[in-house]
C-alpha cells in the first residue's frame, strides 16, 4: 500500500527563523500516515507584499508558488495566515496557477487523522487566536480540538484571545512602537494568572509575541501548537530580559508615527479606550444575539445602502423635492466653506448671534465650530462629550463617543475651570476612586451639565444638528440619539440647521427599520436610542433648513473601491472592536474619523491627508466582521496602500524594497542568498532598517543558519 | 394581543431599566387612565404638570401627559405624532416624567411594522410630518461610559395603555375636569 503523500509549505518565518515548527509538522504528518516532500524551490507566499499594497510583487511570489507546488496532490503548511493568503488571493494573482483548495492548514488537515502520537505537556497554558487563522473557514476549532486533547495542558479563557496581537506583518516595523504595544496589552496579566506557555497555531504571530515576552523578561513560552502536539515543544529557561533597543532610535520619524507614539505614553489611555469600547462591543455581541435573523438584517441593509448610493441623484432629487414641498429650505454645498458659509447665512439672517448645537460628523468634518466661533456665533455644544472636548479645546476622538479618552477627574475640572461646577465633588477627593466613586461623580457631572445646557436651550435662537439618514420618498430628516439635546435643538429656537453629508440619504421609509435596528445596536450597544426624531417639516412658527454637503463625496463614489465607504452609517463599531483604535484612541488618526473609518475617509474628506494613514491598521479583519452594513474595509485599506506606494508617497524605500521583495521571492537561489546575508547580519549584530526598528522593544529571534527547506528539503 | 403587551412589557423593562416610575402602566377603561393621571398631577402638582392643552413652554415642569399614535413592542418605543402643537410638547420634553397614553391596538409588533407603514400613514393624514419615537428616559454615557439619567430631557418614560382604544378627546376633557386648568393653560378647546 503506498503511502499518500503531504508536500510542506513551510512558512518564510518558519523557514527561516523557526525551523522547529518545521519539524514538529513532519513529524505530525508523518505520524498520520503521510510521506513528506519539501520542495526545496519555495519561498514566500507574497502576503507581507500584498498587505503593504505591492500586488505586483505578489503576483510574482504567487506565480512562483504555483510553479513550485502546481503538481503537488496535497498541501500543507503550519500557519493559518499564509493559507489563507493563497487560498483567497492567489486565484486572482496568479491566474490559472493551482488548484488552491488542495491547500490545507495543517490542525484542519490532522483533525480527526488515526495515528496522531498521544501528547503530554504539563503546563498552564492560553491558546491564541490568530485573526486570519480565526477568520477562515473551521476557524480556531480543529486547532482547539487537538489542544484540549494533550494530556497535562491546562488551557484557561483568556478573554483577548481573539485580539490581534500587534504583529501585522510590515505593520510591526513601521510602527514598531505601536506594535510591541499592542501585544504587550495582550498579554498583559497572564503571569499574575499563573500562565506559563502561549500556544498558538500560526508562526508569524509566535515570533512576534515571543520577542514581546523575552525583551520584557516574562517568564512565559510561545510556543507553536505543532511542537506541543509533537511532544517537541521545550519550556523557555532564559527569562532575563533580552535588552531591546530602545525605541526612536530612527532619525526622522513621519508625523503619524510620532502622533501614534505620544498617545503611547498618555498614562491610562488605551485602558479608557479599550474599556470604553469593550462596554459597547459586549452589549451589541448579547443584544445582536437576541434579534432574529440579525445577519439577515445586515445583509439587507448593506443592499439598501448600496441601491441609495447607486441612484444617490435620483433619491436626493426626491428628498428635496418633498422637504421642499412641507417647506424644509434645502441648501447645496460643494465644499466645507460653502457648507460653513451657508450656515453663517443662515444664522445672520435670522439674527442669530448663538447657536445651540448637536454632534455632527460632517460638522466635525467641515470646521464648522471653528467657523462659526470665527464670524463671533457663540456655539454651544450640547452632547455631553462634545461638550467636554469643547471644553478642553480638543477635537472629538470617536464618533459616537466623543470624550472616550477622558476620565471623570478631568471632566471635574475642565467643568470647574468653565464655572459648570463651583466646587470638585466629593466623590474626587481621595487619592484612588472606587467604582461607586466614579458614579457618583459621573453622575453630578451629567446633571451639571444638564442644568447648565438648559439655560443655553432655553435662550437660543437657532439649533444646529447633522442628519442620520434622509429619506427620500417621503422628505424626513431622520436623527438618532439618547440625550434629548437634540429634540431640544429642534423645538425650542426658531430656527433649525441639519447639516448633513448627501450621501446619508435613503430611499424608503421602509428602510429604515433594518437601519435602524443595526445602528442602536452596533453604536450603543441599545435595543433602541431613546429618541429618534423623524422631522419632515418645520415647526410651526419656525424655519427648517438642511444643508447638503458634498465635500469630496461625488468624487469618492465615482470611485470604484473607495465608495463603498460611503455606505457607512457612522456607528462606530469599526474602531470599537480595532486593535490599533483601542490602543491609541481617536486623536492618533489626525482628523474627524478615527479607526478603520478614518483610514478609509480621511483621504478624501476632511483636510487631513498623511499618506502613512492607511498603513495604520494590521489588517486583522475585526472591523469587517462588525460592520453592519458590510463594508470590506480590509479591502478598501489594501486598495489605498497600493495607490499610495505607487504614486510614491510612501517614498522609495517601501517601493524600492518591496518590487525587490518580488523579485527575489521569484527565484529561489537569490531568496536564500538573501536570507544568508540576513542570517550573517543577524550574528553579527547588525540591525539594518527593518530590523533595527523590529528591535525596539522585541528580542530578535535567533539565527538558524540556512533555510529549512535548504537544510532538510528533498534534493532536486 | 396578551402576547404583545408581554413583549412591550419585557422590552420596556430593558429600555427602562432604572427608571424610578412604572414604564407600563394598563388601565382597563378610560375613566381608570383619568384617574390614574389625575393621581399623578396630583403627585407633581398641577402646576408641575403640563397637560395635552397646557400652553407653557416654560421650564420647571414636573409631568408631562401626551399621547403615543404607536407603541412598538419589540423596542418598547412609543411613537409621538408632534403634529403642530409642538409648543406644547416642548413643554412636556421639559418635564421630568412623561407619560405616553395609546390604545393596546395601537401597539405594533416590531419596527419593521411601523416604517413599512409610515409613507401610507403621512399620505393618508393619520402622521403629520414630524414625530419623536420615544424609547425610555433621556440618557448619557459619555462619561467613562457610565449611565447616568436623565441627560438633557426626561429622566422617564411612562407607556399608559388602554384596553381596547384609546378615546383620546374623550380623556383629555375627562382629565381637566378632575384637576382643573392652569393659569396658562385653555383647559378645554381644540387639539
Amino acid at each position: 500500500m503506498t503511502r499518500r503523500v503531504a508536500t510542506l509549505f513551510v512558512p518564510c518565518f518558519v523557514d527561516h527563523l523557526h525551523h522547529e515548527v518545521a519539524r514538529a509538522s513532519i513529524t505530525l504528518l508523518e505520524a498520520a500516515g503521510m510521506d513528506v516532500d519539501v520542495p526545496t524551490r519555495q519561498t514566500c507566499c507574497g502576503q507581507p507584499a500584498l498587505n503593504f499594497g505591492a500586488p505586483e510583487a505578489a503576483s510574482r511570489a504567487a506565480r512562483h508558488f504555483a510553479r513550485v507546488f502546481r503538481d503537488a496532490e496535497t498541501v500543507v503548511c503550519p500557519s493559518g495566515s499564509c493559507v489563507r493568503m493563497v487560498r483567497s488571493q492567489h486565484p486572482r494573482l496568479a491566474p490559472g496557477g493551482l488548484d488552491v483548495s488542495r491547500l490545507h492548514e495543517i490542525f484542519s488537515f490532522l483533525d480527526g487523522a488515526a495515528g496522531l502520537p498521544e501528547a503530554r505537556c504539563e503546563a498552564r497554558a492560553v491558546l491564541h487566536a490568530p485573526c486570519h487563522h480565526a477568520r477562515s473557514p473551521g476557524g480556531m476549532d480543529p486547532a482547539r480540538k487537538l489542544a484540549s486533547r494533550v494530556h497535562g495542558l491546562e488551557l484557561l479563557e483568556w478573554r483577548l484571545a481573539e485580539e490581534c496581537c500587534g504583529f501585522g506583518g510590515l505593520f510591526s516595523i513601521e510602527f514598531p512602537r505601536l506594535s510591541t504595544a499592542m501585544g504587550l496589552r495582550k498579554v498583559e496579566g497572564l503571569v499574575q494568572r499563573g500562565v506559563e506557555w502561549i500556544v498558538t497555531p500560526d508562526a508569524s504571530c509566535q515570533m512576534h509575541l515571543d520577542g514581546i515576552v523575552r525583551a520584557h523578561g516574562l517568564p512565559i513560552t510561545v510556543v507553536h501548537l505543532a511542537e506541543v502536539l509533537a511532544q517537541t515543544a521545550r519550556r523557555r529557561e532564559d527569562h532575563g530580559r533580552h535588552a531591546g533597543r530602545p525605541a526612536g532610535t530612527k532619525g526622522a520619524e513621519p508625523a503619524l508615527v510620532r502622533r501614534v507614539n505620544e498617545k503611547l505614553e498618555i498614562p491610562g489611555l488605551a485602558d479608557r479606550v479599550a474599556r470604553a469600547a469593550d462596554h459597547s462591543l459586549e452589549r451589541r455581541a448579547s443584544i445582536a444575539a437576541s434579534i432574529k435573523g440579525w445577519d439577515g438584517i445586515r445583509d439587507r441593509a448593506a443592499r439598501i445602502r448600496r441601491e441609495a448610493l447607486e441612484r444617490l441623484d435620483e433619491h436626493l432629487g426626491s428628498f428635496r423635492k418633498r422637504a421642499a414641498a412641507s417647506g424644509v429650505e434645502i441648501h447645496d454645498a460643494a465644499d466645507a466653506a460653502q457648507a460653513c458659509g451657508t450656515v453663517l447665512g443662515i444664522l445672520r439672517e435670522a439674527n442669530a448671534g448663538t447657536a445651540i448645537k448637536s454632534k455632527s460628523m460632517v460638522g466635525e468634518e467641515i470646521g464648522l465650530g471653528e467657523a462659526l466661533a470665527r464670524s463671533g456665533i457663540d456655539v454651544v455644544e450640547t452632547d455631553l462629550g462634545e461638550f467636554i472636548v469643547q471644553l478642553g479645546h480638543e477635537p472629538p476622538s470617536h464618533i459616537t463617543a466623543p470624550a472616550l479618552h477622558v476620565d471623570v477627574r478631568e471632566v471635574a475640572r475642565r467643568f470647574l475651570d468653565h464655572g459648570v461646577i463651583d466646587a470638585t465633588p466629593p466623590e474626587l477627593e481621595g487619592e484612588t476612586l472606587s467604582e461607586r466613586d466614579r458614579a457618583g461623580a459621573a453622575r453630578a457631572m451629567a446633571l451639571a451639565a444638564r442644568s447648565h445646557l438648559r439655560k443655553a436651550f432655553l435662550g437660543s435662537p437657532a439649533g444646529i444638528t447633522g442628519a442620520n439618514f434622509l429619506v427620500a420618498e417621503t422628505g424626513t430628516v431622520v436623527l438618532v440619539e439618547n440625550e434629548s439635546n437634540i429634540r431640544l435643538a429642534t423645538t425650542l429656537p426658531r430656527v433649525h440647521v441639519a447639516v448633513t453629508g448627501i450621501e446619508k440619504v435613503v430611499p424608503a421609509a421602509a428602510d429604515l427599520a433594518p437601519l435602524l435596528t443595526l445602528l442602536p445596536v452596533s453604536a450603543t450597544g441599545q435595543r433602541q436610542s431613546a429618541a429618534v426624531s423623524l422631522l419632515g417639516s418645520p415647526r410651526r412658527g419656525a424655519r427648517m433648513h438642511v444643508v447638503l454637503v458634498d465635500a469630496g463625496r461625488r468624487a469618492l463614489l465615482a470611485d470604484e473601491v473607495l465608495g463603498d465607504a460611503l455606505a457607512c452609517i457612522r456607528c462606530g463599531a469599526c474602531m470599537n472592536v480595532c486593535p490599533v483604535f483601542r490602543t491609541v484612541g481617536g486623536h492618533a488618526y489626525g482628523g474627524p474619523y478615527p479607526g478603520p473609518l478614518g483610514l478609509m475617509l480621511l483621504e478624501e474628506l476632511g483636510d487631513s491627508h498623511d499618506p502613512l494613514l492607511p498603513f495604520l491598521s494590521t489588517l486583522c479583519g475585526a472591523c469587517a466582521d462588525v460592520c453592519p452594513v458590510r463594508i470590506p474595509i480590509p479591502d478598501v485599506i489594501l486598495e489605498l496602500r497600493r495607490r499610495h506606494l505607487e504614486a510614491g508617497l510612501m517614498g522609495l524605500r517601501w517601493k524600492a524594497g518591496l518590487a525587490c521583495f518580488g523579485l527575489l521571492a521569484a527565484s529561489p537561489p537569490m531568496w536564500s542568498l538573501a536570507s544568508r546575508i540576513g542570517s550573517w547580519a543577524l550574528r553579527r549584530g547588525a540591525r539594518p532598517g527593518p530590523l533595527a526598528s523590529w528591535a525596539a522593544g522585541r528580542a530578535l529571534p535567533r539565527p538558524t543558519g540556512r533555510r529549512f527547506v535548504e537544510a532538510h528539503g528533498r534534493k532536486e | 394581543m396578551s402576547g404583545r403587551v408581554e413583549t412591550l412589557r419585557g422590552a420596556l423593562a430593558d429600555a427602562c431599566a432604572g427608571q424610578e416610575e412604572e414604564p407600563l402602566v394598563i388601565a382597563a377603561t378610560t375613566p381608570d387612565a383619568v384617574s390614574h393621571l389625575a393621581g399623578l398631577v396630583a403627585r407633581h402638582g398641577r402646576e408641575r404638570s403640563r397637560l395635552p392643552r397646557d400652553m407653557s413652554r416654560g421650564d420647571g415642569a414636573s409631568l408631562g401627559v401626551g399621547r403615543a399614535r404607536f407603541v412598538i413592542a419589540e423596542t418598547g418605543t412609543a411613537v409621538v405624532d408632534l403634529g403642530t402643537e409642538e409648543d406644547q410638547a416642548g413643554g412636556t420634553l421639559l418635564a421630568s416624567h412623561v407619560v405616553l397614553a395609546a390604545g393596546t391596538r395601537d401597539v405594533l409588533d416590531t419596527l419593521e411594522a411601523f416604517y413599512s407603514r409610515y409613507s401610507e400613514e403621512r399620505t393618508g393624514g393619520a402622521l403629520g410630518p414630524r414625530q419623536a419615537l420615544l424609547t425610555g428616559g433621556s440618557r448619557t454615557a459619555d462619561i467613562e461610559k457610565i449611565l447616568v439619567m436623565p441627560a438633557h430631557g426626561p429622566a422617564a418614560v411612562t407607556i399608559l395603555l388602554v384596553e381596547g382604544g384609546l378615546e383620546w378627546e374623550a380623556l383629555v376633557d375627562a382629565l381637566y375636569e378632575r384637576v382643573g386648568p392652569t393659569a396658562t393653560g385653555r383647559g378645554r378647546g381644540t387639539s
